[in-house]
């Protein structure tokens, strides 16, 4: 390694960035680079990132003005740019209120089945004072199922798919970091669970537990998201353990284990906060068709896909049995999509979509 | 930095998705009542029954099999009826259940010299000329009925004959049912057109028996051709259709026999059973023209908009059904095989809320016997709603504070919405059932394997015959409480039952013996292996182009008498 590079090296890169796209662009690489400055500047050792930072210092002086920020504050600052990941994060907010204060908020109990709740001929009560957004088929106030609903999807969302990271995560830096036999055999499997059409796979895992319920579908939605997850990690964790920051580490003489964990996991968070938030909203999605084919969450408990299932049959007579669940389960992937795409942005400016 | 945010062009194509959904719902919402409005004009009043044509009948589930010693259900009685004859028949006509000769010339009677004085030995005699379907095209004589007899009651012969005990009183039956022996001493071919059976004792609903499917008459060639199970894909008969082809999940096709014994019917060049993924796409398939009959029902949500819909309300057809919906709870498994639990039910469920649910498709049973059937006792009335009362049973039972338990149902409307409303109903008492919901074929072999301990789920019986012994044999008799595959999924049986039912068997039908069955039903009820639900009221629609649609008590539907305008 070289102790000192030409700027001239470097350079290239940059004024094609400024050829068309401005000041703008160069703003996160010295983000990036000066992050890696804190972070992975080791005693004695001047890593080559730290070096073309100064390079690029010299050459730019905008990057002392950036220098002072924290990494999460920047983050912080992009996102709030970006109105639409705003509106996501607020409606992700008032979903988790929602959620957790279900039991104080809902105006009804959830599975009593009122006899006001149904007409003389049995039917559901359409939105009224008494049931704000009506009743379901067997009298059940559909706001306060609501609410519940979003408890089973919001719990669901983030276990199942907090569970989905946890095997990514293993996997990923296993094939990633370690090569060889492991990475094929992995990202073999990976390959075959990505052929397989994901809810075919739900359904037949499902279906073989006799009594689903929340966690089976945990479980079963972890499984069968695991693979996507692992591939995004196996390639980030490709790409930074060729990084000379690691080189260095290596040299210095640290585990892997230290490398795993002080090098390169730190690196992950970003993609991993990323593909949790999308993730989510693809979770919901998917918990609402099983719930929807009866594979899911177990009457009375009510879930949004349950819901949209036991009022289809009155969707020409009684639309609000299938239309609230369905808007629920609409806004709610699409606030999560929104803040995904946001913190995407936020985290990765460069890697933005043109 | 201001910069002009091109990259949020994805995001407003998502907010033109939202629109777009928006707008789609709106759209179905006003497609299925535009239907509704647009499809009116007075139906052509033809009343004279025209030739030609394709039916299609919808159903939702698809028949378990069309071998007639074997199927018994609703959809594939139906068919069979178009495929096969039987030495007897029902009227097909509109009205009660009446026997009516099939391949036989008349109904045997004392009278007519066609059953004995001692009321022991019947005499059928044959039609001439009465041919099998092509490609076996011969004459039907009375061998063919001997061996299609035996055949279903010879338990080497057919897969599984659940309807063997009916016939348990021709003579040498028993032994035949027991593989002891290999043809029945009292099922006698007398000639070519004359079949004589000798029975052990009188029975009086033994020309019901003999007009049911399961007596159907079959080629021994054609069957031998087949295996003994593949026969129920390859059905043939003497009937109006000839069975064409059957597609896995998606139809049933039958076509005109030319050669019917009955001239002028049927009136349809076709008949094509589909299988709707579920009964509302059923229903919309017939307001779009594509379905000209609902096999299934119109389903319970959306019957009140049909019958307050004036161009469709026209198309509805609804006649209260010899049969019951009913809580079964399993005597052998606890805590059921308590009394004191099971009247507890019979307390807790509120059978009035689900008459609600149901409106227009259930009227009140709260007895064993529905409204059609002797033994069935106007306005009697063994439990009423009490959850207090409940309590305090299941209190004095030794469940003070209720329990768990697992409730078993079918996914088949109504089922689901009964299944949760009583889950309501038994938490109000303390009992937490948590639903186990199955697909209707693997929940009947479920529940009828009495080594699957199932607690307590729904079910359902349909009349097969007008006479009450055909509730106690099948579904409260000690030989079907004892045989794997019954109806009897409480397993309950008691002395004092099978008592009154042998005291029962030889008597002619009138007061005393309605009144034995009045006596069994008492028993039934304060022993509680069942909480009555309703009696059923078939609602089913046919389009404007069906002729001659009516619901028949026995054959549900009678396909043969319809027509296409």
């Amino acid at each position: 390694m070289s102790p000192k590079l030409p700027p001239d090296e470097l350079i290239p890169d940059y004024r094609s960035d400024l050829a068309h796209d401005g000041e703008r662009r160069l703003e996160p690489e010295f983000e990036v680079v000066l992050e890696d400055e804190g972070r992975h500047s080791i005693d004695g050792l001047v890593t080559s990132e730290l070096i073309s930072a100064e390079a690029y210092g010299e050459w730019l002086p905008e990057a002392e003005i950036i220098e002072t920020r924290g990494t999460w504050s920047q983050v912080w600052r992009r996102f709030r740019k970006d109105k639409f990941a705003v509106a996501g994060l607020v409606v992700v907010a008032l979903l988790i209120i929602v959620a957790v204060g279900a039991p104080w908020l809902a105006p009804h109990n959830p599975l009593t089945q009122y006899d006001s709740g149904l007409t003389a001929k049995g039917q559901p009560v359409a939105p009224n004072r008494h049931f704000w957004l009506g009743t379901d088929l067997l009298g059940r106030d559909m706001l306060s199922r609501l609410m519940y609903g979003a408890r089973v999807s919001l719990v669901i969302g983030v276990l199942a798919n907090g569970f989905a990271l946890l095997l990514g995560v293993i996997f990923g830096i296993l094939a990633g970091y370690f090569r060889g036999w492991l990475e094929t055999l992995i990202m073999r499997a990976t390959d075959v669970m990505l052929a397989f059409p994901i809810f075919l796979l739900a359904i037949a895992l499902s279906s073989s537990i006799s009594h689903p319920g929340i966690w089976v579908l945990v479980v079963v939605i972890g499984i069968v998201y695991w693979a996507p997850m692992t591939r995004v990690i196996h390639g980030e964790v490709l790409s930074i353990r060729e990084k000379e920051f690691v080189m260095a580490a290596r040299l210095t003489g640290c585990t892997n284990r230290r490398i795993l964990t002080n090098h390169i996991l730190p690196h992950l968070v970003a993609p991993i906060i990323v593909y949790t938030s999308l993730g989510i909203a693809t979770t919901v999605l998917l918990e609402a068709g099983l719930s929807f084919i009866g594979l899911g969450v177990q009457p009375p408990t009510p879930s949004w896909g349950q819901m949209i299932a036991d009022g289809q049959q009155y969707y020409t007579s009684a639309l609000w049995l299938t239309l609230f669940p369905g808007l629920c389960i609409m806004i709610t992937v699409l606030a999560f999509n929104l803040v995904g795409d946001g913190l995407r942005d936020a985290f990765d400016p460069q890697q933005r979509r043109r | 930095m201001a910069a002009p945010r091109k990259e949020h062009c994805p995001r407003w194509t998502l907010a033109l998705l939202v629109v777009a959904v928006a707008g789609l719902v709106a759209l179905l919402a006003g497609c299925g009542s535009s239907t509704g409005a647009s499809g009116g004009g007075a139906a052509t009043t033809s009343t004279t029954p025209k030739s030609g044509g394709t039916l299609n009948v919808s159903f939702q589930g698809e028949p378990t099999g069309l071998d007639p010693a074997v199927a018994w259900e609703i959809e594939s009685w139906s068919i069979e009826h178009c495929i096969f004859n039987q030495l007897l028949t029902y009227a097909t006509a509109p009205g009660p259940a009446v026997v009516t000769a099939d391949i036989a010339t008349v109904v045997p009677s004392v009278a007519n010299g066609g059953i004995t004085n001692d009321g022991k030995t019947y005499t059928f005699h044959l039609r001439h000329g009465v041919m099998f379907q092509a490609p076996v095209s011969r004459e039907v004589t009375a061998s063919d009925f001997k061996w299609s007899l035996e055949r279903m009651l010879n338990p080497k012969t057919s897969p599984r004959a659940p309807a063997g005990y009916l016939y348990d009183s021709i003579v040498g039956v028993k032994a035949l049912a027991a593989g002891k022996a290999a043809h029945a001493a009292g099922i006698k071919v007398v000639n070519r057109y004359t079949l004589e059976i000798d029975l052990t004792q009188p029975n009086y609903v033994f020309d019901d028996v003999m007009a049911l499917p399961f007596t159907a008459v079959l080629a021994k060639e054609w069957v031998a051709k087949y295996s003994n199970s593949a026969i129920a894909r390859h059905p043939l008969g003497t009937g109006p259709f000839i069975f064409d082809h059957w597609s896995n999940g998606q139809d049933i096709v039958l076509k005109r026999n030319p050669n019917y014994f009955v001239t002028g019917r049927p009136y349809l060049d076709q008949l094509k059973f589909e299988f709707a993924a579920s009964s509302t796409t059923a229903l919309l398939q017939l307001q779009s023209g594509q379905i000209d009959v609902l096999g299934s029902g119109i389903p319970s949500g959306q019957y009140v908009q049909i019958t307050s819909n004036p161009t469709w309300k026209k198309q509805v057809t609804a006649a209260p059904q010899v049969g019951w919906y009913y809580v079964f709870m399993n005597v052998h498994v606890k805590p059921f095989n308590n009394l004191l639990v099971r009247q507890a039910m019979n307390y807790a469920i509120d059978t009035t809320k689900i008459q609600k649910l149901l409106y227009g498709q259930a009227q009140p049973l709260n007895q064993v016997f529905p409204e059609g059937m002797p033994g069935h006792v106007d306005g009697a009335q063994f439990y009423t709603y009490d959850p207090a009362k409940a309590k305090q049973l299941l209190a004095q039972a030794g469940y003070p504070k209720g329990f768990s338990v697992t409730f078993y149902t079918h996914n088949v409307d109504p089922m689901p919405k009964l299944a949760q409303s009583i889950q309501n109903d038994l938490a109000q008492v303390g009992v937490k059932a948590q639903i186990k919901q199955l697909a209707e074929a693997p929940y009947w072999g479920l529940i009828e394997r009495q080594s699957a301990n199932v607690p307590i789920g729904l079910t359902d019986w349909y009349m097969d015959y007008p006479d009450p012994s055909d509730w106690i044999g099948p579904l409260f008799s000690k030989s079907a409480a004892t045989t794997d595959g019954s109806a009897n999924v409480s397993w309950w049986w008691s002395p004092q039952v099978e008592a009154l039912y042998s005291q029962s068997q030889p008597m002619a039908p009138g007061a005393a013996r309605t009144k034995l069955y009045e006596q069994m039903q008492q028993v039934i009820m304060q022993q509680a292996p069942v909480v009555p639900l309703y009696q059923p009221i078939l609602t089913t629609m046919s389009s404007k182009a069906t002729g001659g649609f009516y619901t028949s008590a026995a054959w549900t539907f009678d396909f043969p008498s319809y027509w296409k305008k």
